[in-house]
């Protein structure tokens, strides 16, 4: 059998073009690589972010069942009464009252103290809507005489006070089994719940509990109020009357929301962080294309002779475009498959190491467990792919369009044309688009615009990078020729003026990655110096005591301030509660914190941006976070409806105060006017002055002889919350540290490819200048000084595309996806080392990866013509 | 999510309610401390029945019903050939072991639960629906001071009419299967064993307060499949309240309730074991009401005797029923009544493994004597399938 | 009066696996100023003898002198310097740096001597006027012709006054006529500036124009009595 293009023995052309690729691994390999983080990144964001909407969407779904309409209230409730006034409309065919808690349990296997959701149903009522929240009683402490003893009990377990139905990922997390017991805080007493069956409806990884909704009204103190009820229509209702007829039977503050409508605030819950990620994971394989670009012109370049040879042998331009591809598809397969394995590797080891939200703490209550998708992989499979098409198309293209003959000359000219000028004007017509993008407002909540704009903005950077290198080292070159600069020195300006294009397209690179890690340098030393500042001002007090951390189940009733009060050294304490109100029921709800506020001193408490305005008499004044503020369009002086204690209550909105805690917006209002509404608020913190020479210490002390069960608060010192908050912020940055270092080493490698290559070509030229006398120290020197000019340049083109990045970053992409402002904060010590560091390294890398050509002898380098 | 299983697993742990005539035989199971533990009123003998008081609910005992069964009639032309249908319409209340000192509204004080059937000979099937709800924020609940129970649009009430004469009403709207019904009283109550106090096993605890209304001329709309039926007929009505039935041991049981032509009414039950033999039986005859005084015989566990004539095993679920039972009360004796009870159709078996749990029969029956039919009424078979696990 | 090259003996070897005598007992003796060229059947090692003088080939035996120094003796750095300083150089394919212009591929050798650029400029245009290409001193290099170019190489080898200029085959990519503009130029400035040259090549031509012609072969070289006195 005859092999297509195989004479008698001889390797197939792809095989002979295969050897050429042989030759240079380490530039292919540093593709395979590049392409595969690129690859790996995004896969592995995406993977994470799929598994954590999908245990998120799941535990909806689950929670949900068939309801068509969802009533939620805010986090404190509702008062029960509306229960019986939708159960009785005529369109509403089953009506099932829930009350939601997030238990403290305490002492089990999963903690000292963990959250626990517990969902509080009428098991009668839920089974009409939702049968997968029926519990299975569990046969426990059967006699011999059969299941008699255990199923008498059972109807009765189901409404019991005290039982409590664990799905089975609970079950294990906790380390619990029917007929054990949990150990629950609820406020100052610890209450024991028995586990009496199981949930086989809830799915894999959803850790969810059930009890009687009578039960739980009554073992977490929300006597008289419902977190929500789930209805089902009547057939053949039509769903807009049913809203209206709800409406008016509805307390304020209560919501109307559909399944789909649950789903899209979970998803918004995390859409911002998600599409954060994944654009810096896109920006790593871009990174690649770019690497790919590099060097498969490079190695085009380099087998022109091979190339023009085949051709002049009678090879169709086809065939050797077919060929050409095919090999960039394989490296490309190559690294997207490595890519794939890695992004898969990845996104297991941290949902199982730092969960599903990377710490980002926005899907609790889930044991994320890793689920491979298929579509996500082949969906990264085929970005990676794509990348290295996209970067070797126009090499190709290129070689298509190379002539026979110029291939073909004895010594080529190896410096493709020079078109420095060619990029200017689109680059300069990018860099107005991208002027125009920044003004441009979010595109449905994502900053859209400002993500295209920062693309735009790297991609003008390369484009113009070639014109400004060739203007700024025909300076430094003028410049050094006026000197008498050591003549290492003088080629090494004169070559960085004349750079091939490869060269540029190295420096390209170097310009695009060191542009990105400036502008996320910028903008995270901008984000943290802001959240320092902002901790500092709003900590006030000496200690902060804090009984809520986990779950909402714990509290500090009144007998526990009065007790706090009283313990010596304490001078004044002021308690803080947290809730939730909704204001649009497709967003996620905002967070209500209630505490002491001196209406003619708000700043004394919040980090206010711009004054306060004095509320008109009579009216509610409150505090909108700036998040709140950009989100729902609140400015000081308007008014805002909030439902307080089923009431809506006309507010005055008398400040902004910036806020980096609560993406999705808190609001503020006085105890005393909150109490006004809601009689039984309950705090969940307090900020405590201490007397003059009092210790935290000794007060701590003294707080936990008086105070019963003091284990359930935690006490914490305003420097170790700051310390605690700036470390997990650091955390939750760690990622964005790791993406911008690989776009780094990609570029990087791109240096080292681009000198190696170049080192190769200009053997001859360096054995000329050995001929003429300069040692192999003075190349070296020159070799070093041009990679240092050009990663100089680098770093300033890098550096001034990094900081107009970063102004997008910090005052674009940050309030359109998070909807806080930040003041620009430029760490020009950390800046100056990473160029410096930038610069050695690319001297380093330059004078390394040209060691081969030096140490081969000048001799052999002049060869040729002897 | 299969809700399938999911409803039979709540339906069964409900089916543990002591809702058919069921209970245990100890309420005091909490373990530790009995803070908070319902205590059930014992059934007393001699405690007198008070009405209209006792029309209504009774909370504070553990189960309590009100079953109606008839025959009724299709009215109008297109129907003058069409044999009668059966019904029942039972709504139960269940006061559920749940700690008291729960000052929730929401804690599970009182279960109320409804089951409604429709038997129909051409279609040989029993249609049939139900509800289950606590009692509460008027959703579902019972009255104390006269017949009135419902769970959401279900219900069924009692009103005094002319002549201190009863009216029931129940109104069970559906499209599949419902009824508009009222149930008017023709004579007066029926008071079984001593009384009213009835007992249902060998142990003086083991008892409930009975009556039933027998012969109570219905009227009304019945709902088949979207269709709406103008009915009349004749229905029987029970009422029982108790905190303790069964006795250990006691795997099922067989009830009939007849109204007999002549005016009279007969109940008859027992309770069989597992072996199949009478634990415990009872029964109640009064004459017709021609005179001015009807007869009322009681009868007890020795002289109450059921023997199945013939039986009809279901495909469905394997139980095999005794469909055709002879009745003799007063057996022994010279004035002995024998019923031969024959069923309007074998298939009413109501396979509720996935709704109750548990496999009853419960059907249309005509009773006859020596061939000739003298009533008509239902006939209730229980513990055929598996053993009433209560 | 010793001589400036003294090549005595020399012996030279090629190939690892089966190794061939390229030449051996080569004794040559260039006094200053003089013109000598180097013929031979291509193989025989011409090119491998020049860079045996240049010190960029160390020879297997024997010794070569320059100055009277025993370039074996001399490491690296000191042959760099030696050749910076005392040698320059004519290749075949030209070999100027691409990204430089005329005149500063003409400087590049006294910029490697720290020559001031102030007194660089002037003697390396000073060359380019000999050479004949003072008009074009800032042009760059990538616009000559064959026989402009190595016009510029012969003004590259000699600015800096090496007392030594090897020449490889300086005609071997031109046409006839650059070939003799070439030769006459680097005659004519080997000359003016009393520099020695040794000149490789296979064409007669071009041996013509030397002082003396030896034929290299594998035992060593010999005069060619024909073109002897040209």
């Amino acid at each position: 059998m005859t092999r297509r293009g195989s004479i008698a023995g001889l390797p197939p052309l792809a095989a002979w073009m295969a050897g050429a690729a042989r030759a240079s691994v380490g530039r292919t390999l540093a593709v395979v690589i590049a392409i595969a983080i690129g690859v790996g990144m995004g896969l592995a964001v995406y993977l994470i972010n799929r598994t954590a909407l999908d245990e998120f969407s799941g535990a909806v779904q689950f929670l949900l069942g068939d309801t068509d309409l969802e009533l939620r209230g805010p986090r404190d409730g509702f008062d029960e009464a509306a229960y019986a006034r939708v159960a009785r409309l005529p369109e509403v065919a089953a009506a099932s009252p829930v009350i939601e808690a997030n238990a403290r349990v305490e002492g089990s296997r999963a903690g000292a103290a963990v959250a626990l959701r517990v969902v509080g149903i009428d098991v009668l009522r839920v089974a009409m809507l939702n049968a997968g929240l029926v519990p299975e009683v569990a046969r426990v402490g059967v006699g011999g005489d059969g299941s008699t003893g255990s199923d008498r009990r059972s109807t009765s377990v189901l409404f019991d006070a005290d039982t409590v139905f664990l799905s089975p990922a609970a079950l294990e997390w906790l380390g619990v089994a029917p007929g054990d017991v949990l150990q629950v805080r609820v406020g100052a007493a610890l209450k024991t719940l028995r586990i009496a069956g199981t949930l086989p409806g809830a799915p894999r990884g959803q850790r969810v509990a059930v009890m009687d909704i009578g039960a739980a009204q009554w073992q977490f103190d929300r006597l008289g109020v419902l977190s929500r009820i789930d209805i089902k229509l009547r057939q053949g209702t039509d769903e807009a009357r049913a809203r209206q007829s709800l409406l008016a039977v509805l307390p304020a503050g209560v919501d109307i929301a559909t399944p789909a409508d649950a789903g899209k605030r979970t998803s918004n819950l995390s859409r911002a962080y998600r599409v954060n990620l994944n654009v810096l994971a896109l920006v790593a394989l871009f990174t690649g294309a770019f690497l790919v670009f590099s060097t498969q012109a490079l190695s085009i370049v380099r087998r022109r002779p091979q190339i023009a040879l085949l051709r002049a042998l009678g090879a169709s331009r086809g065939r050797i475009t077919r060929m050409l591809l095919l090999e960039s598809l394989a490296v490309g397969a190559i690294g997207a498959a490595a890519g794939v394995a890695l992004g898969i590797g990845v996104a297991a080891i941290a949902i199982a190491r730092f969960g599903a939200d990377l710490g980002g703490g926005y899907f609790p209550g889930i044991e994320p467990r890793f689920v491979l998708e298929p579509f996500g992989v082949a969906l990264f499979f085929a970005l990676g792919i794509a990348a290295t098409l996209a970067g070797s198309a126009a090499p190709i293209l290129a070689a298509r369009r190379e002539p026979i003959a110029g291939g073909l000359r004895a010594f080529p000219q190896a410096l493709p044309s020079r078109r420095s000028r060619a990029g200017v004007l689109p680059g300069l017509l990018l860099v107005g688009l991208a002027g125009v993008l920044v003004v441009l407002p979010a595109w449905s909540a994502l900053p859209l615009a400002g993500y295209l704009s920062i693309a735009l903005l790297l991609v003008a950077g390369m484009l113009l990078t070639p014109s400004i290198g060739r203007r700024v080292f025909q300076s430094v070159e003028a410049a050094l020729r006026r000197t008498d600069a050591p003549a290492w020195l003088q080629l090494a300006a004169s070559r960085a003026r004349a750079a091939t294009g490869m060269t540029t397209l190295a420096l390209a690179s170097v310009v695009a990655s060191f542009a990105v890690m400036v502008a996320m340098a910028i903008m995270v030393s901008s984000f943290r110096s802001s959240v320092d500042q902002w901790l500092v001002s709003v900590l006030p007090a000496d200690l902060y005591l804090r009984s809520a951390r986990d779950g909402d189940t714990g509290y500090l009733s009144p007998q526990d301030l009065a007790l706090m009060r009283a313990v010596p050294g304490v001078a004044t304490i002021e308690a803080l509660g947290t809730g939730s109100i909704t204001l649009d029921p497709l967003r996620p709800a905002v967070a209500l914190i209630v505490r002491p506020i001196d209406a003619s001193d708000p700043g004394a408490r919040l980090p206010l941006i711009g004054r306060a305005l004095p509320a008109p008499s009579g009216r509610v004044a409150v505090y909108v976070s700036e998040p709140a503020a950009r989100i729902y369009g609140l400015q000081p002086g308007q008014t805002v409806t909030l439902a307080l204690g089923g009431q809506a209550v006309e507010c005055f909105v008398a400040a902004v105060w910036r806020d980096y805690s609560r993406q999705f917006g808190a609001i503020t209002l006085d105890t005393d006017d909150y109490r006004r509404f809601v009689p039984g608020a309950r705090p969940t913190d307090a900020a405590i002055w201490l007397a003059p020479g009092a210790t935290a210490a000794a007060v701590t002390a003294s707080l936990a002889a008086a105070l019963p069960d003091f284990e359930r608060f935690e006490l914490a010192e305003p420097g170790a919350i700051r310390a605690y908050s700036l470390r997990i912020f650091d955390r939750s940055f760690a990622i964005t540290y790791l993406l911008e270092a690989v776009a780094v080493v990609i570029g990087l490698f791109g240096v080292a490819s681009t000198f190696s290559a170049e080192a190769l070509a200009r053997g001859r030229e360096f054995g000329v200048q050995r001929c003429l006398g300069m040692t192999r120290r003075e190349i070296a020197l020159q070799l070093a000084a041009e990679g240092a000019l050009f990663a100089a340049l680098g770093a300033l083109i890098g550096g001034l595309l990094g900081l107009a990045i970063s102004l997008v970053l910090i005052d674009v992409i940050n309030p359109q996806s998070f909807n806080w402002t930040m003041p620009l904060d430029l760490p020009a010590g950390f800046l100056a080392v990473l160029a410096v560091a930038l610069v050695l390294a690319a001297s380093v890398t330059a004078v390394v990866s040209a060691r081969g050509a030096l140490s081969v002898a000048a001799v052999r380098a002049v060869r040729d013509d002897w | 999510m299969n809700s399938f299983g999911a409803r039979r697993r709540l339906l069964a742990a409900l089916a543990a309610l002591p809702s058919l005539p069921a209970a245990g035989q100890s309420t005091a199971v909490q373990p530790g401390d009995t803070a908070g533990q319902p205590r059930y009123p014992t059934v007393r003998r001699g405690v007198p029945l008070v009405f209209p008081r006792d029309f209504g609910a009774h909370p504070e005992y553990r189960t309590e019903w009100w079953y109606a069964t008839g025959w009724l009639q299709v009215l109008g032309a297109a129907h003058a050939k069409a044999p009668p249908l059966g019904f029942q319409i039972t709504f139960f209340r269940s006061r559920p072991q749940v700690d008291t000192r729960n000052p929730s509204r929401f804690a599970a004080r009182e279960l109320v639960l409804a089951h409604i059937g429709l038997s129909d000979e051409r279609q040989r099937s029993l249609a049939h629906d139900q509800r289950t709800a606590r009692a509460g924020f008027d959703l579902a609940g019972s009255s104390t001071t006269d017949t009135d129970v419902w769970i959401d649009d279900w219900r069924f009430s009692r009103r005094t009419a002319r002549a201190g004469a009863s009216r029931y009403i129940a109104s069970i709207p559906g499209n599949r299967l419902g009824f508009e019904l009222q149930l008017d009283s023709t004579q007066s109550l029926l008071l079984h064993g001593e009384a009213g106090f009835s007992q249902k096993g060998p142990l003086e605890r083991q008892a409930s307060y009975y009556y039933t209304q027998p012969h109570l001329a219905v009227s009304g709309r019945v709902v088949r499949d979207s269709a709406a039926l103008e009915v009349t007929g004749r229905a029987w009505l029970d009422h029982e309240w108790s905190s303790e039935i069964l006795a250990e041991g006691a795997t099922g049981w067989d009830w009939i309730g007849i109204n007999l032509d002549d005016g009279g009414a007969l109940m008859a039950f027992r309770i069989r074991d597992r072996s199949g033999r009478t634990l415990y039986a009872s029964g109640t005859w009064r004459s017709g009401a021609q005179g001015a005084a009807p007869r009322l015989r009681t009868f007890g566990p020795r002289s109450v005797v059921f023997e199945p004539q013939r039986t009809w095993r279901s495909a469905r679920t394997g139980a095999t029923w005794p469909v055709g039972m002879r009745v003799t009360l007063g057996a022994g004796s010279p004035d002995a009544l024998t019923l031969d009870l024959e069923a309007m159709f074998d298939d009413q078996e109501l396979d509720a493994r996935t709704s109750t749990g548990i496999v009853y029969w419960e059907g249309a029956v005509t009773a006859r004597q020596q061939g000739r039919p003298i009533g008509r009424g239902y006939l209730e078979l229980t513990g055929y399938h598996t053993a009433v696990v209560l | 009066m010793s001589a400036l090259l003294e090549l005595i003996d020399v012996g030279k070897r090629v190939g690892i696996d089966r190794p061939r005598t390229l030449f051996e007992g080569l004794s040559l003796s260039v006094q200053a100023g003089e013109s000598v060229a180097l013929v031979g059947e291509s193989g025989t090692g011409k090119s491998t003898l020049l860079n045996v003088m240049a010190g960029l080939d160390r020879a297997d035996r024997g010794r070569v002198l320059l100055d009277g120094i025993d370039l074996e003796t001399l490491g690296d750095d000191a042959l760099a310097s030696l050749r910076r300083r005392r040698i320059g150089f004519v290749f075949q394919a030209f070999h100027l740096l691409p990204q430089l212009t005329l005149l500063q591929n003409v400087a590049l050798p006294l910029q490697l001597l720290d020559v001031p650029r102030l007194e660089a400029r002037p003697r390396a245009l000073a060359m380019l006027e000999a050479v004949g290409l003072g008009g074009r001193a800032d042009d760059p290099v990538q616009q000559l012709s064959g026989g402009e170019a190595q016009r510029v190489a012969v003004a590259r080898a000699l600015v800096h006054r090496p007392a030594l200029v090897l020449a490889d085959e300086p005609t071997g990519n031109l046409d006839s006529d650059a070939a003799d503009g070439v030769l006459e130029l680097l005659r004519t400035q080997v000359k003016a500036h009393g520099a020695a040259c040794v000149l490789v090549t296979h064409s007669m031509r071009a041996a013509g124009s030397a002082d003396r012609v030896q034929r290299l072969t594998a035992h060593g070289v010999a005069p060619e009595p024909e073109a002897g006195t040209a």
